[in-house]
């Protein structure tokens, strides 16, 4: 029988490759926008090619920040926390989840609500409404709150888990792609 | 309320929360502060718009270009080419990795970049011949700086998109101030191969491998003939230069070095939407906040601060160096960036700074935020491409700061270094 945290680890295998699928085909059509843009410019250039270029770049964004969360190559800085007993340790990793959870699900609601509210206008150049390009905030934010779920039964804290684990330090870089783990 | 703010972000930064995370809850307690809960709908307004920009669409294509030059085998051949270039002198390894940051920084736009790709292939090398690990380290994270100041430049692009500046200009401005500083690593190298009695890599000059290697390397060397050259003739805008340098550069891989596959293309694209996300969001965070900052009229009431210290507009840029020196210590340079930008420019223009010279300053300003302990991104780069700890590191970078701040001082005091060539260009 396949455990909780197998199933989790497949919707999260699954759920990174839609979204890398996703966000890399979106940059290949930015990418592609772009350059039409350039090229066609002696000859007729479309007008549309910005606006699709900055709706492709937000989406492509917003599609990779949940693949990006699962790597933890958000920037954090967990060294501070991990140098703490570990009852006080346990007790501020409780409320950064809430606190992260907190944070995702209002983004998701400011998002949804106001990209409803946008529903009416329109891009000109693309004759799309408004709100395609914003929901990519709900969405992406949405994406990354069910990854960060799925985190929470693969792998919980692993500083919750283990009482007596050596102390480490932790430092996730937005800039380069490194995860440091060096042990104190 | 600054105060109150500043505490708050810190409080979930050390939290263990994620930057984009501790910074959307700053912005949310900011909002609440400001009793302007009814309008949060400008908590997505800011967020959508920071990250709109159509300048900003250069950033992901010159992470791009980085990753596909690594994955079609143009980044050891330009590593040959600067070794043939300078290998032959005393220490000459130390002399191909600063010259190796200056190709590269005409390539890609981001230190980190540099740092990562540079480091894996040259700290090793050094180690091996004899170079003590954190000198080794410390003068690839020190080259590395080089890459954000010499066109294109991630920092230079979104400060262009904040400021209004022509991102263009910018990208001209910092030719001069980039080389400067490659320069100054230069003569430091020099006196330290001295001092530590370093040796030499290739026993003699060879007009033969310079040749060999130079064909090797002529696609990546065009490329910031592209990039530069398409901007400066007016063809292309930094965004469109971009786009097409990744062209190129994926076209070179799969005809010319024919080292480029489709898994390289696809780990390329990974890699590239990732950063590109983390950097974006960053971006659109700290936009709020900085909207908050703006709209409580934070410059202005710094202005008059500032101004009772500093007599005059180099003054003024050193004080605001200073200031931000230490903020990077603690912040992530792009957030850094994004924060101070809108508080510290209306300032620069008060004082008479010109935009080019304050855009200049400030990137520089930045980017040695990159190697400055306890937060610099590249020294946790190559202490992990190192293999060095990063304790060693963090004891062993000051004497790369401190070049990197000279450069940083004869920038603010000799205007011209950062204005002669735009000026120069008609911009």
């Amino acid at each position: 029988m396949t455990s909780p945290a197998t199933k989790c680890q497949a919707v999260s295998t699954i759920l990174e490759r839609l979204c890398l699928s996703g966000a890399g085909a979106l940059l290949v059509i930015n990418l592609a926008t772009v350059m039409l843009g350039v090229f066609s410019r002696f000859f007729r250039p479309p007008i549309w090619t910005t606006d699709l270029a900055k709706i492709t770049l937000v989406w492509m964004v917003m599609l990779a920040a949940a693949p990006a969360l699962k790597h933890g190559e958000h920037m954090a800085i967990t060294i501070l926390v991990n140098r703490l007993p570990h009852r006080s340790r346990r007790l501020v990793c409780w409320i950064r989840t809430i606190a992260f959870m907190s944070i995702l699900l209002l983004m998701i609601w400011l998002g949804a609500h106001y990209a409803y509210k946008m529903r009416l206008f329109t891009i000109m150049t693309l004759g799309i409404t408004k709100s395609l390009p914003l929901m990519a905030i709900p969405v992406g934010m949405g994406l990354m709150l069910i990854e960060y779920t799925l985190q929470q039964f693969i792998s919980p804290d692993e500083l919750l888990r283990q009482p007596n684990a050596e102390p480490t330090k932790t430092h996730t870089l937005s800039t380069d792609r490194h995860t440091e783990e060096v042990s104190s | 309320m600054t105060l109150v703010l500043l505490c708050i972000f810190f409080i979930t930064l050390a939290s263990g929360l994620p930057l984009f995370a501790a910074m959307l809850s700053t912005a949310f307690a900011g909002f609440i502060y400001i009793d302007k809960l009814g309008q949060l709908r400008i908590m997505i307004q800011q967020f959508y718009g920071g990250m709109e920009p159509f300048s900003l669409l250069a950033i992901p294509y010159f992470i791009m270009v980085g990753e596909l030059m690594s994955h079609s085998g143009l980044t050891s051949r330009l590593l040959r080419f600067s070794e043939a270039l300078v290998g032959h002198l005393k220490g000459g390894l130390g002399y191909v990795t600063v010259v190796a940051s200056i190709i590269f920084a005409g390539v890609n736009g981001s230190a980190a970049a540099d740092a990562s790709a540079v480091g894996s292939i040259m700290i090793p090398a050094m180690k091996k011949g004899g170079y003590p690990d954190s000198y080794a380290a410390g003068l690839t994270a020190g080259s590395s700086l080089i890459g954000p100041i010499i066109p294109p430049s991630i920092f230079m692009i979104l400060f262009g998109a904040m400021t209004k500046t022509n991102v263009g200009a910018l990208f001209i401005a910092g030719v001069v101030p980039g080389l400067l500083l490659g320069i100054a690593f230069i003569i430091m190298h020099r006196i330290s191969a001295a001092r530590l009695g370093l040796p030499v890599v290739n026993s003699k000059f060879s007009w033969k491998e310079l040749l060999v290697s130079t064909g090797g390397a002529m696609a990546a060397l065009f490329a910031p003939g592209i990039i530069v050259g398409g901007i400066l003739f007016g063809f292309m805008t930094p965004t469109e230069s971009g786009a097409v340098a990744c062209g190129y550069v994926l076209l070179m891989g799969l005809l010319w070095t024919k080292q480029l596959t489709l898994k390289g293309i696809m780990q390329s694209t990974c890699s590239t939407v990732r950063l590109s996300s983390v950097i974006f969001i960053v971006i659109g965070a700290a936009t709020i906040v900085g909207w908050i900052l703006s709209s409580e009229r934070m410059p202005q009431k710094l202005a008059p601060l500032v101004m009772e210290y500093a007599s005059s507009p180099s003054m003024v840029l050193l004080l605001i160096s200073i200031v931000i020196f230490i903020i990077g210590m603690f912040m992530e340079e792009i957030a850094a960036l994004v924060l101070l930008t809108p508080v510290f420019s209306p300032l620069a223009a008060q004082a008479g700074i010109d935009p080019l010279h304050f855009g200049i300053v400030m990137t520089l300003n930045i980017t040695i935020a990159l190697i400055t302990p306890p937060m610099g991104a590249c020294v946790y780069i190559v202490s992990s491409v190192g293999n060095v700890p990063l304790e060693k590191m963090f004891k062993h970078i000051w004497p790369f700061v401190l070049v990197a701040l000279i450069c940083q001082l004869l920038l603010i005091f000799v205007p011209e270094f950062s204005l002669w060539l735009p000026r120069l260009l008609g911009y």
